[in-house]
């Protein structure tokens, strides 16, 4: 039996659990530098570092880098005075964030190192581009219906704001995360391949 | 115990400190759907009023509260100025009408402080819960509703490596500044390329720590399932918790039954409850001021 058939036999072990904890932390350390440093409505950033990490973490790690991008929102939220029954439906834009990536880079088989033209154009689209529309619409219009966002203007200007804002985080951030780090955390023994294992 | 927390729990003596964490989920829970069911201006103003006095009666001083309260306040001008500047709040005189097509009428400022009021309502109660309880009790608070053993593991854990981070974090940042490095020169986006390099040594403290965690709770039989774990500490059910809980409860059933659903009474199989509505106060005070003013002008 290979290792890799190894890993993926044992199932999901308490490593995965963990590495969800781990990196919830250090999603929601880096969401609240952002928060609370460029402020522009409850819970949103002008800069947002933690979706560098979110992008690349879904990508490593999966389902549990996903998992870890929404405690992490949840956390941040929370810090900053969001409050808590708004906070959890809210936070799964930060779910998606690290969600689409992964997905986009399981389905398509993608390298996280980046090292084809098929990586490349894959990480631009799902991982720059796509990751953040979702979120950040999902996020804006729950603030609209609370009434925090007064008016359709309002939220497509919040939105494009918070897309631009993801965009340079992600590239200037994630794309080197990516290059340098992929094969550290291969080597690791932490790289979760598959969807869950 | 420890009372170490990453959130905004500060001991001290009052009787939100003494009830479970249950009870105060409950009037959090019950706060924050209370001014999201009612739209009056007053009616929010109150509420939020409530929920003030219910985190003053902590005793925990206000400016242990402020990088929430910082933020909240920030975001609460950002609210009022997209009120003025980007809604369609309709009214009888239109005042401004903007070129992108939004407008301000009398309304508009009403209808702005009144989402104001909403929003403070529930970040006091939220500071209410998270000033008088520790992370750990928060923990048990949901794993006593029956919330599975490793989400709530996993969430003990996340609030703890938070703190573990920030300190990781704050050696990086200490050891460029040590070498001459200032990485919050320049634009923004410079600002941005600086930290990548301090971001890295981060992402690999993180995965060996996970290493390190996994390594020490593989080696002592964890298992995901929690099956067979017990407790050291357990939730207790005071009067007082009961008593809060339910009142919570009320308070919530009143208030989506004749504010959300408009009921004016509830019929039950044997009895017939009444809903009556709460007073205004602000009409009398408003009509008590112009009445003063009156009088003045006349004297004057």
């Amino acid at each position: 039996m290979s290792e890799e058939e190894i890993r993926v036999a044992r199932g999901i072990t308490p490593m995965h659990i963990i590495l969800t904890a781990i990196n919830s932390g250090v999603i929601g350390i880096l969401a609240i530098l952002g928060v609370v440093y460029t402020p522009v409505l409850p819970g949103v950033a002008a800069l947002y570092p933690a979706t560098a990490f979110e992008v690349a973490f879904g990508i490593w790690f999966g389902i549990w880098g996903a998992i870890a991008s929404y405690i992490g929102c949840l956390i941040m939220n929370l810090y900053t005075g969001i409050p808590i029954v708004l906070a959890i439906p809210l936070s799964i834009s930060d779910f998606l964030a690290a969600g689409i990536p992964a997905a986009a880079f399981r389905l398509a088989k993608s390298d996280p190192e980046l090292k084809t033209i098929k990586d490349w154009i894959n990480y631009i689209i799902s991982g720059v581009i796509l990751s953040s529309v979702p979120g950040s619409m999902y996020y804006m219009y729950i603030l609209m219906i609370i009434g925090w966002v007064p008016s359709w203007e309002a939220y497509w200007a919040a939105v494009a704001a918070w897309n631009i804002g993801n965009y340079i985080v992600v590239l200037i951030i994630t794309t080197p995360m990516l290059k340098i780090l992929t094969s550290y955390v291969k080597r690791s023994g932490l790289y979760v391949e598959g969807w869950v294992v | 115990m420890s009372s170490r927390s990453f959130l905004f729990y500060l001991p001290k003596k009052s009787p939100f400190h003494r009830l479970n964490p249950l009870s105060k989920l409950a009037i959090v829970f019950s706060i924050s759907f209370i001014a999201l069911i009612i739209r009056d201006f007053e009616l929010n103003f109150w509420v939020m009023i409530v929920a003030l006095l219910l985190l003053l009666s902590t005793r925990v001083p206000l400016k242990h509260l402020k990088t929430p309260l910082i933020s909240v306040t920030f975001m609460m001008i950002t609210l009022t100025f997209m009120y003025s500047l980007l809604s369609r709040v309709p009214g009888e005189h239109v005042y401004i009408v903007f070129p992108w097509g939004t407008y301000f009428t009398e309304n508009t400022l009403v209808y702005g402080l009144t989402i104001v009021f909403r929003v403070m309502s529930m970040v006091f109660a939220t500071l209410l819960l998270l000033a008088t309880t520790k992370d750990s009790d928060i923990i048990r608070g949901l794993s006593a509703v029956k919330i599975p053993y490793v989400v709530c593991f996993t969430l003990s854990l996340a609030i703890r490596s938070i703190s573990m981070f920030a300190d990781d974090w704050h050696t990086i940042l200490e050891a460029y500044r040590s070498k001459g490095m200032d990485l919050s020169k320049g634009s923004i986006i410079e600002r941005l390329r600086n930290y990548v390099g301090a971001l890295i040594p981060l992402v690999v403290l993180t995965l060996n720590k996970v290493k390190d965690i996994d390594f020490a709770a593989e080696s002592r039989g964890f298992r995901i399932s929690g099956k067979g774990r017990t407790q050291f500490e357990k939730i207790k059910w005071a009067i007082s918790d009961v008593f809060v809980f339910v009142i919570s409860i009320l308070a919530f059933l009143y208030f989506y039954l004749r504010y959300g659903l408009r009921y004016s009474s509830l019929n039950l199989y044997f009895i017939t409850i009444e809903l009556p509505e709460i007073p205004r106060v602000f009409p009398i005070i408003l009509n008590y001021i112009s009445q003063m003013l009156s009088f003045l002008c006349i004297i004057i």
